[in-house]
């Protein structure tokens, strides 16, 4: 099967597809790529982790699939596919509709994104009646129900509650509460737990997961934190500056990065266990300032296989030749293969 | 053997909740439930434990910002719980404090060379030219250009920014310094470099860190000692691969069965 028959046939798998997005932003210092042709495959129920660090453009990639970009940032090329209609050209009225039935965001800080002065029951109840034109009783019902999904069995106190009454757990529980009740396809959770303790990451990723596995609910985890995500995702984009770097399956990619970027992020995460030696590995240098980004690939300044030809050239997101399934975004990929062989 | 650097007994922080009007006055939140451990000079100790344990309190007591409600801390043999606010003063250059957020914790206003130069000013230390050769070094002492000390703190990266907030600490050539979390602001790509850092500082000046943060592996990586807090109690303290490897108390046993492991074997 040649390549493009496979990309063809997978898209029409695809829940979610998002082609060569472009964003910008245009400031009173210039304008600002902030996404830089971002693509995107998500297969019904799969869990994707994308992956970056801030400014690399992973959280506005989300909110331009859901049309929320903040003003001045704008959707300058690119199409979004949702169940096969381009839903970048849809009014804004339909899209409005799509947003939370179909496709779902849990942002990272639970007390900014609930209102602080109403009940947990109105601000769940309001989305589930306005959506589902149902009476406020069954919105109750159905309120109720998915708090108990999320862990938060005591219902009834935790409707009549306001958010500050609520610990930073328990807001996050509701928040995908709210998320979910309507049943969206896909999910993108932004950042889900980076505000929580440690403890409390591990189970409100559980509980995402379980949530995508038991409702085919397709989850994006907008993440800078790649170790956390990792371990429940089924694959793993990598967004620099920008642009994809490299996506790959998950066991695949820790197994064998095929990006210099993904493997210096792997080598600098401290560990765990093994020896402690000084320095630790880590990357030369700053993430780019977006105004002023490389010329070429991005990460060619920071970068240990650096040529001439990266300073010159922008490499696309190609199939790795020697590295079947494999794509990454580097023009020294054999290089690197090579160098682990 | 000498006096450790830093040895506190038994401290208790208690906070008084705000009274609801005319409401009765309620139980006192227990922050710290007497804390007692010893701090050598030039060593590394890591404080972890979840939001609320009292991380926060503690450092905020040893650098003298809050009094304890009871108990005894002494630096280098001297009882601070006792001293006034004027007394206090001199010691202050011993006890350096690193913020968790470079964004707010730097003055917007002031180049990076005057806000490294901004304790000496503070503390009347040499007269202004001096301040400022000084405060270069420092600057370059943690990675920075001389051609960046005029720059102001919005023209520098999060992990730049870390580096100015570094350079302030050490310019009182302080033995302590209390570390609230430096790194889990910035990228992952940043941290290790900070870390790289903040361990070539304590081997060229010899200094020691209370170092506070919710990541194991960041404290693994720094910290010969590590101190586990729970609601206001060390549980559990250790040398580092005492506490990793055969972790006594069952709160850190389930804190590093919950920490995410990375697979990659580089």
């Amino acid at each position: 099967m040649s390549a493009e028959r496979r990309i063809a046939e997978r898209r029409m798998r695809s829940v979610l597809s998002v082609l060569d997005l472009v964003v910008e932003f245009a400031t009173p210092a210039g304008r600002v790529r902030a996404v830089d042709g971002v693509s995107l495959e998500l297969q019904e129920g799969e869990i994707l982790a994308l992956v970056g660090e801030s400014g690399s453009g992973k959280t506005l990639t989300a909110l331009a699939v859901l049309g929320l970009l903040p003003p001045p940032g704008r959707v300058l090329a690119g199409r979004v596919f949702f169940q096969e209609r381009n839903i970048l050209r849809l009014p804004e009225r339909e899209l409005a509709r799509l947003r939370g039935r179909a496709l779902a965001m849990v942002f990272q800080d639970p007390l900014s994104a609930l209102h602080p002065m109403l009940s947990i029951e109105r601000q769940m109840t309001e989305a589930l009646e306005h959506h589902e034109r149902i009476p406020h009783r069954e919105a109750r019902a159905r309120a109720a129900a998915a708090l108990a999904e999320v862990g938060l069995g005591d219902a009834e106190r935790v409707l009549a509650a306001h958010p500050r009454q609520l610990s930073g757990g328990m807001r996050q529980r509701v928040l995908i509460a709210m998320a979910v009740c309507l049943r969206p396809k896909v999910l993108f959770a932004d950042e889900p737990t980076t505000a929580l303790d440690a403890s409390l990451q591990a189970e409100v990723l559980a509980l995402l997961v379980g949530l995508s596995r038991r409702h085919g609910m397709a989850l994006v985890l907008i993440s800078h934190d790649l170790a956390r995500v990792a371990e429940v995702a089924d694959r793993v984009q990598v967004l620099y500056a920008g642009r994809t770097v490299e996506v790959a399956p998950t066991a695949e990619l820790f197994r064998r990065p095929l990006h210099p970027y993904t493997r210096a992020l792997l080598a600098s995460v401290p560990r765990l266990d093994g020896p402690i030696e000084f320095p630790l590995p880590s990357i030369p240098g700053q993430p780019p300032d977006p105004l002023r980004r490389p010329e070429g690939c991005a990460f060619h300044p920071r970068c240990a296989l650096v040529q001439a030809s990266c300073k010159a050239r922008v490499p696309t997101l190609d199939e790795v030749r020697g590295a079947s399934g494999r794509r990454s975004a580097c023009l020294e990929v054999q290089a690197l293969l090579e160098e682990r062989a | 053997m000498s006096e450790p650097l830093l040895v506190l007994q038994d401290v208790v922080k208690h906070y008084q909740r705000p009274r609801a009007w005319f409401g009765p006055q309620t139980a006192a939140v227990r922050a710290l439930d007497g804390v007692s451990l010893a701090l050598a000079k030039g060593e590394a100790l890591g404080l972890v434990g979840e939001s609320g344990s009292g991380k926060s309190t503690l450092a905020r007591l040893i650098v003298g910002l809050e009094r304890v409600t009871s108990g005894s801390i002494r630096l280098e043999g001297r009882e601070l719980t006792a001293l006034t606010a004027a007394e206090w003063r001199p010691l202050r250059k011993k006890v350096q404090m690193i913020f968790q957020d470079p964004h707010s914790s730097l003055d917007p206003r002031q180049s990076a060379a005057s806000i490294v130069a901004e304790p000496l000013a503070i503390h009347r230390i040499g007269e202004r030219r001096g301040r400022r050769k000084r405060a270069l070094e420092l600057l370059e002492a943690v990675g920075l250009a001389p051609a960046q000390a005029g720059h102001y703190p919005h023209e520098f990266s999060g992990g730049q920014r870390q580096r100015i907030g570094i350079a302030r600490a050490l310019a009182l050539a302080p033995d302590l310094v209390v570390c609230d979390e430096p790194v889990s602001a910035l990228d992952v790509s940043i941290r290790s470099q900070i870390l790289n850092l903040l361990h070539e500082l304590q081997e060229r000046f010899g200094l020691a860190y209370l170092f506070i943060a919710h990541d194991l592996s960041v404290v693994r990586a720094l910290c010969a000692r590590v101190a586990v807090m729970q609601a206001g109690k060390i549980v559990e303290i250790a040398d580092r691969d005492e506490l990793f490897e055969r972790p006594q108390h069952s709160y850190t046993r389930s804190m590093l069965a919950s920490a995410p492991r990375c697979g990659w074997q580089g």
